[in-house]
């Protein structure tokens, strides 16, 4: 602890200059050194003049009625780590570093202020000990060791626990759909086939074990499919869009709310009423509102076969203006995979080009998907499927290639924050005939891809982390070892730094709907 | 996840069949409304879909936090009633088979046998049509462009569908449930008519 009485004389009244300042209006005296008398009118004693603050040394008084403040010298020591006080007539200056959490590293702010960003330690998080620079990396979504990198260092395990079956026994059969972290637990989101299609949601603990039974989610009997699922921690809801047949002779985009055991909470709520199919919708949340791009054939007749379009939809699931063209004139785009950056929205989609072969591009939009950018053509013949990660400024463009037979591999592309290209196309795979139908999720610094190939004669599920020059940084892990087809992952984390991931599998006969998830292993000290 | 939607006509107007499969995708078929007898429209036509993606949401814990005032968005997260609304049940009705896309020659000379679907139009709780019909066959193998854009429809045993790759395109019809029976990386996936599948 530092004390310093700096000065132990008053400067008197200097001018008996006074205001008309009300009680408590107290103009102070500036800086060290200066000195100055406020005058206020109306006191009886001294008790009813307001006092100068606790780092400026002074004292006020009451005389006819008239309040007046002798300031002394203001404490400053130039520190920002230290309290500053006028004690007795002198300054005192305390150090002001805390540790809160006693974890041995002081907090960038001052006892006043922990989080305060005053460099007066290297703490990035007093309220937890074990955060702080040189701290190992836990599995627990955290920064640990305080290099704005969360979880960095840990390493996914290939599946410790078998699969559990999602779709329910009624399903002829199921396809996997959404999958999203509560805090809790994971909730899915299916497409069961009884018949016709249903949409339906299933919750299950963070090892996956089914909890309760699952939800229809539009409650219509036309066909109706589940699709992507989010979590919105600002709401403590999921939202979900998804296409289904019940009016107009065609599909259309819908969009709702659940609660956290997967019951609507709004109506559903129809995003599009437009002419020929509206599919596959895209859901972000932006903290705020939900943004939705989807395909769309409401321009064929105009000469558009197919356009992207998208949708802002309040937290209260009402829709924020209209649907908004996102592709340009003339550019037929399907299938269009999003991601939010800091920015704006990146995204990904499938082209037909003049010579009528598919190819991928992307594209970025404001985050009230306004201001669409030109677009991006990746030069590769038969890129089908994206999906778009950020990490930091860069975005990663995924594809694997259908030419009428699947490419041996998945590919990525690495594109700045304009969306030129910087790296690629190359394959990210390698070691299979065919490889397919992937998702990936960002870490940040790193991102981590599931995928399917038929390395060993049938397609199983894969994973691997990948830097952001789309470099390998983990082994490859085996996700499924059924034997069986299994196809289409949809992942999400947990918060213990596990990977959920949703899947479908032949195996039974019938494609199902199964889950699994990988395993967090914490970082190996260096 | 990849599904495949229909999109065939039969009698007036568009008739859209929708496929579902991992990849996502619908079948279109052409409608017959052309009036002359034996070109009765497109071949079917279909697709394959994969499910869009959902980005942006974080894994802080549920459970409601108090409300801190302010809008309903600013009041933290307290959960709702849940909407208890929806149509009445309705069994799936029987389809309406003409022909079976697996046996040959269940069609007249120069027609094949395609699935398709009829969507609702009605007031929400409405079911679709669906079955089997057969009309002229086109051209169209595993992955050509198929449709009115193109003018040219799918061959007997390819149903023109909706989400594979861009644009509509066909796609063999293959038997759910049983061994695989599609090639080069391909599997046979779910359709959005009812007890078929199509290799995407």
């Amino acid at each position: 602890m530092t004390l310093a009485v700096s000065c132990g004389w008053w400067l008197a009244l200097a001018c008996g200059a006074r205001t008309g300042l009300p009680p408590g209006a107290l103009e102070a005296g500036g800086s060290a050194g200066m000195a100055g008398t406020i005058n206020v009118p109306a006191c009886v004693t001294a008790a009813d003049c307001p006092q100068p603050p606790p780092d400026q040394c002074g004292a006020a008084s009451c005389t006819e009625g008239v309040c007046a403040l002798v300031s002394g010298p203001a404490c400053d020591d130039g520190d920002p780590c230290t309290v500053d006080m006028c004690v007795s007539g002198g300054c005192m200056f305390t150090n002001g570093r805390v540790d809160a959490d006693g974890d041995g590293v002081f907090a960038s702010g001052t006892s006043a202020d922990p989080r305060a960003a005053l460099g007066c330690g290297k703490d990035c998080d007093d309220s937890a000990a074990n955060v702080y620079p040189g701290a190992p990396e836990l599995c627990d979504s955290l920064d640990n060791d305080c290099n704005g990198i969360v979880d960095d260092g840990t390493s996914l395990l290939a599946p410790q626990i078998p699969p559990t079956r999602v779709s329910p026994p009624s399903a002829m059969h199921a396809q996997a759909s959404g999958l999203a972290f509560d805090g809790t637990a994971f909730g899915a989101t299916i497409t069961n086939w009884m018949g016709r299609s249903q949409g339906q949601f299933q919750l299950l603990d963070a090892q996956g074990k089914l909890l309760g039974d699952p939800q229809r989610i539009a409650r219509v009997n036309a066909e109706a499919y589940g699709g992507p699922l989010l979590w919105a921690p600002e709401l403590g809801e999921y939202l979900t869009a998804y296409e289904d047949a019940r009016q107009g002779g065609n599909y259309e985009i819908y969009f709702d709310l659940l609660n956290s055991k997967g019951l609507r909470v709004i109506e559903d709520l129809r995003v599009t009423n437009a002419d020929d199919y509206s599919l596959r919708p895209n859901v972000l949340w932006t903290g705020a509102e939900a943004l939705l791009v989807f395909d769309d054939r409401r321009l064929a007749g105009a000469g558009d076969k197919s356009v992207l379009f998208g949708q802002r939809v309040s937290g209260l699931g009402k829709l924020v203006g209209e649907n908004v063209r996102i592709s340009p004139i003339g550019v037929h785009a399907e299938n269009a995979a999003a991601a939010l950056s800091k920015n704006g929205v990146g995204i990904a989609f499938v082209l037909l080009d003049a010579a009528q072969r598919n190819r991928v591009a992307f594209m970025t939009t404001s985050r009230t998907l306004q201001k669409p950018s030109a677009v991006t053509n990746i030069d590769f013949d038969g890129a089908d499927d994206p999906q778009v990660t950020v990490l930091d400024d860069t975005y990663i463009v995924t594809f694997h290639q259908d030419t009428g037979v699947i490419g041996p591999a998945i590919f990525g592309v690495v594109l700045d924050k304009n969306g030129k290209i910087t790296r690629g196309p190359l394959s990210i795979t390698t070691g299979a005939p065919h490889a397919r139908s992937h998702a990936t999720y960002s870490y940040g610094d790193r991102f981590v891809m599931v995928w399917a190939d038929d390395r060993g004669g049938v397609y199983q599920l894969y994973a691997q982390t990948f830097n952001k020059n789309l470099a390998p940084v983990s082994p490859r892990l085996r996700v499924t070892s059924t034997g069986s087809v299994t196809l289409d992952p949809v992942i999400a984390p947990a918060n213990d730094g596990g990977l959920g991931v949703l899947y479908t599998d032949q195996g039974t006969g019938a494609t199902q709907a199964f889950f699994t998830r990988l395993d967090c292993q914490d970082a190996q000290p260096k | 996840m990849f599904g495949c939607r229909t999109a065939i006509g039969v009698g007036c107007c568009a008739l859209a069949f929708a496929l579902a499969f991992g990849c996502g995708g619908a079948v279109v078929h052409g409608d017959g409304d052309g009036g002359a007898a034996g070109s009765v429209a497109e071949g079917g036509s279909g697709g394959f879909h994969k499910a869009g993606s959902a980005t942006g949401g974080s894994s802080t814990p549920r459970a409601g936090s108090p409300s801190s005032g302010g809008s309903s968005m600013d009041a933290g997260p307290i959960e709702r009633d849940p909407v208890d609304s929806g149509c009445t049940m309705a069994d799936l009705p029987p389809p309406q088979m003409e022909c079976d896309p697996f046996a040959p020659g269940s069609c007249p000379s120069g027609a094949g046998c395609y699935p398709f679907v009829e969507h609702p139009e009605g007031g929400g709780c409405d079911q679709q049509a669906y079955g089997t019909v057969c009309l002229s066959v086109g051209q169209g193998k595993q992955g050509d462009l198929c449709g009115d854009d193109v003018g040219d429809f799918c061959a007997a045993g390819f149903v023109c569908v909706v989400g594979q790759r861009a644009g509509k395109r066909c796609a063999a019809l293959c038997k759910l449930g049983g061994v695989n029976q599609c090639n080069n990386g391909l599997i046979c996936g779910d359709l959005d008519v009812p007890g078929f599948g199509v290799c995407g």
